[in-house]
């Protein structure tokens, strides 16, 4: 791997760490499958290095698992029911082989035969009875948790699974292929250990077991060689190594110390396509303002409409994601529930002029207002500060405070803003519920929005049954009806990370939750 | 009032005293003892405080562990589980009983002793730390010396523009200049990739020879600089003068007399730095991906690990008195006057 021409490695080098900003090219596919060349057929053998940012903060067990560096762990040693096609939204059989809903709240699944725990017990009907139920357990303080509905879960044969709802639920089977939102645990394996011993310990179905757990340095896997998808996995070992730093990672991926990275930097990104292979990311990443509506300047709509009119989102695009990102609502693009659409929604279109007549119409006068954004994060800056830019032309004076990201979050959560806009970007959830639910669940105190009629649609999309397109459908109309009340304001999406992996890696494909799934289908090529 | 010095015993402090007379301490172990005895105090006083610091931060590990996304009931019922609602004195006295027991408490996030945490990485910041102070005497103490010698001359402007240099970048700009240079000039070098000495011997020494010279070059300029000042005062004293009169060149009498005379500043610095590398080293064990006390310090701080960043403190509390006494121990062996008269 390493270099034969030093001058233009450094080159490349150099220009990962300064801060050029060349744009990326060929972004913006969301809902495709991405895959990576790679010679000859699948075949065993072989240990792969990944060097990752951090080790899973909420640790092994796979319904605690909501940050990336947590998923990528559940998706290697656990396993949900069902699976999800590399487009994240077609379901796949896993554990269950087939299922069928009986009634809008019934839904009964057929397990597969043969499957087997690391550990090396068989999986049992009523391991599944344990693990669903466990997520819906208030003292194992999954954020899952909350998602379901269960009436019962009950095991009326040694093959049969069925699950009774409280309510129909469309978001029911997606839940159940994701590892994280729904990872089938050992049972007795599960009672003989401390929730502290489910954080660095593992017992899953997963294509491969954990061999070594070194915290801050090293997490070592092998391949699980009872797996019940044969002849998969193929890779022997995979070795995940802790390089926080980006810079870092991006000159561990050059000397080959490692052969598999994720980068945050567009730029990084675009440095690293010319030896490797790069996804192009999923637009999963919405930048979002989420806006005070209770009170304040922006509880007056018309103010919020002009904002929204006086936001010009092409520049922002060009010049704040680096030409990384796409149109959005806050529901991103990249979710499969918006299979890469976002439709033309109403009130985006940059109009400064129409901006100003509706500002002088509000009645509000001089409005000045706080955009609270994280700190130490140039890329969020740079778009914060053209905002203030653009909005400075319509005579709307913002004030960007930067706030450590624990205050942010803390802020928000307690319902004392301090600001009248806060920033974050969205990651690819279990659920679209979950995002709305942040910013606008009735009756939390996080909400800023007080509006029956978007509730009601929110519920609406909860309890949807009518199907994966009318479920589309009801989510989509509540992007448009946000974007139409301008109760959040969404400049772009971009990829959040972008998955880069050297030539030796063969047969790998990317999904939307970039938690490496796929890797079982990989090989050493 | 307090003597730290091993004078008269009606000079010393009463704790100290009292230790001393009921035992009969010999002088150096009364020394040692009544050090211990301030630096437990000083602890105690740096476990209200970590104790007070961390709480007083905006969020909580409940927020953090349950993420954003979570509803408000599972918020709180985490925090209630964690004991996070109980008041602040109970929390702390139960801490400071464990504490006393030996028991660090675990890790909110990966469920690990704090203890375990903080021997699996306290091998790697220490062999960093020193192996930084080696590179950092092994240049700044001869160049300051050799530049004080040859004051004023080319040697001298060079040391002194070198030492300007290495104060002035910031270290983890020198680490990742050493990095691409490193992977240019030798391109199989590990530059980065840590490996515990345990693992194997070789390549650790070799994944440490990079942060180290981060660490050490910038800051053997501060070890640089005492040592020319010092060196250049020794030069006036009359000693030294004398030492020239009957006939010693000007390195005879600097190797003889000099070096030894001039070292007292140079080795509080130098110990004091080797405290403040452990507490310092954060930026290089992020460049360099080596898994350390730093790291794990301001990682817990920013998740809110409330027992893993508590005890952090009270290590870098500790090895800050650690090396204070040890720095006073190597001036009584440098200049055995030191204790008589303090």
């Amino acid at each position: 791997m390493t270099s034969r021409m030093p001058v233009r490695r450094l080159a490349f080098t150099v220009a990962a760490i300064a801060a050029t900003s060349i744009t990326l090219a060929g972004c913006g596919g969301s809902g495709q499958t991405q895959s990576g060349t790679g010679g000859g057929t699948p075949h065993r053998g072989g240990i792969l290095t990944v060097g990752d940012e951090s080790q899973p903060l909420s640790g092994l067990d796979p319904i605690l698992a909501q940050a990336f560096d947590a998923k990528r762990f559940a998706a290697q040693f656990y396993e949900g029911l069902l699976s999800l096609g590399s487009d994240g939204s077609t379901l796949k059989p896993a554990l269950a082989t087939s299922w069928k809903q009986t009634s809008p709240t019934t839904y009964e699944f057929t397990l597969r035969q043969g499957v087997t725990f690391h550990d090396g017990s068989p999986l049992k009907a009523s391991d599944v009875v344990f693990s669903l139920k466990r997520i819906v357990d208030p003292a194992v303080h999954s954020p899952y948790g909350p998602l379901y509905k269960f009436k019962d879960v009950t095991a009326p044969s040694d093959d049969k699974v069925v699950v009774k709802l409280a309510d129909p639920q469309s978001s029911l089977l997606h839940l159940l292929a994701q590892p994280w939102s729904a990872g089938i645990v050992n049972e007795q394996w599960v009672r003989s250990h401390s929730a502290n011993d489910l954080k660095t310990k593992e017992d899953g179905t997963g294509p491969y077991k954990l061999a070594d757990f070194r915290e801050g340095s090293l997490i070592k896997t092998v391949r699980f060689d009872g797996y019940w998808d044969k002849p998969k996995p193929y890779i022997n070992e995979v070795d995940y190594r802790v390089i926080p730093d980006e810079s870092t990672r991006v000159q561990a991926m050059q000397s080959g110390t490692v052969d598999v990275i994720q980068v945050v930097l567009p730029k990084n990104a675009s440095v690293l396509k010319r030896r490797f292979t790069v996804s192009d990311g999923y637009d999963v990443g919405a930048y979002w303002l989420g806006l005070n509506t209770v009170s304040g300047p922006l509880a007056n709509e018309k103010v919020r409409q002009a904002i929204s009119l006086g936001i010009d989102r092409k520049q922002l695009i060009s010049v704040g994601s680096q030409g990384a990102g796409v149109a959005s609502g806050i529901i991103p693009p990249g979710d499969p529930v918006m299979a890469g659409q976002t439709g033309d929604l109403p009130g985006t279109q940059y109009d400064p002029n129409k901006a100003k007549q509706l500002l002088a119409a509000s009645g509000a006068g001089a409005v000045k207002l706080k955009l609270a954004i994280r700190s130490n994060r140039p890329d969020k800056l740079a778009t914060a500060q053209l905002i203030k830019e653009q909005l400075s032309k319509i005579g709307v004076e913002v004030d960007i405070m930067q706030v450590p990201f624990e205050q942010l979050t803390s802020n928000l959560l307690s319902g004392n803003w301090n600001a009248d806009m806060i920033q974050l970007t969205s990651a690819l959830n279990a659920d679209p519920s979950q995002y709305l639910s942040l910013w606008f669940q009735k009756g939390s105190k996080t909400t800023k929005v007080n509006d029956p009629e978007l509730w009601r649609q929110m519920s609406n999309a909860i309890h949807e049954t009518g199907g994966d397109q009318k479920r589309r459908q009801t989510y989509a109309d509540i992007n448009r009806y946000v974007a139409e009340r301008v109760y959040m304001l969404v400049p772009y999406a971009a990829p959040p990370v972008y998955d880069v992996w050297s030539k030796k890696l063969a047969g790998f494909k990317t999904e939307p939750s970039s938690t490496r799934m796929f890797l079982k289908d990989a090989w050493i090529g | 009032m307090h003597a730290t010095g091993l004078g008269p015993p009606s000079h010393r402090s009463v704790a100290a005293g009292l230790v001393g007379r009921a035992i009969a301490l010999p002088p150096l172990t009364a020394f040692i003892a009544r050090r211990v005895l301030r630096g437990l105090a000083v602890l105690f006083v740096l476990s209200i405080v970590a104790f007070g610091l961390v709480r007083l931060l905006p969020g909580n590990p409940a927020d953090v562990l349950a993420g954003p996304y979570s509803d408000a009931a599972t918020r709180a019922r985490l925090a209630q589980d964690l004991g996070l609602n109980r008041p602040l004195t109970e929390q702390y006295l139960m801490w400071l009983g464990r504490l006393l027991h030996g028991d660090f408490g675990v890790s909110v996030y990966n469920g690990l002793p704090v203890l375990q945490l903080i021997k699996e990485r306290l091998p790697n910041t220490l062999e960093l730390a020193l192996a930084a102070t080696v590179v950092s005497i092994l240049w700044g103490v001869p160049a300051g010396a050799i530049a004080a010698l040859r004051q004023g001359r080319t040697f001298d402007r060079m040391a002194r523009g070198a030492a300007f240099l290495g104060l002035a970048t910031p270290v983890f700009v020198f680490g990742v200049c050493l990095v691409l240079v490193a992977s240019i000039a030798v391109p199989s070098w590990p530059s980065v990739g840590f490996v515990p000495f345990s693992d194997h011997p070789v390549r650790n020494l070799q994944s440490t020879v990079l942060p180290a010279l981060a660490l050490g070059l910038p800051l053997g300029a501060t070890l640089c600089r005492f040592m020319r000042t010092s060196m250049i005062e020794v030069y006036e004293q009359d000693y030294l003068r004398t030492a020239l009169a009957t006939g010693a060149t000007r390195l005879q009498a600097t190797l003889r007399h000099g070096l030894r005379n001039a070292s007292g500043p140079v080795v509080t610095v130098a110990g004091l730095q080797l405290a403040g590398l452990v507490g310092n080293s954060i930026l290089i064990e992020n460049v360099f991906a080596i898994p350390g006390i730093g790291q794990l310090t301001v990682n817990s701080l920013m998740q809110k690990d409330y027992s893993v960043t508590q005890a952090c403190i009270l290590l870098l509390g500790l090895v800050y008195i650690v090396m204070n006494l040890v720095v006073d121990l190597i001036h009584l062996l440098i200049d055995p006057r030191v204790g008589g008269s303090r």
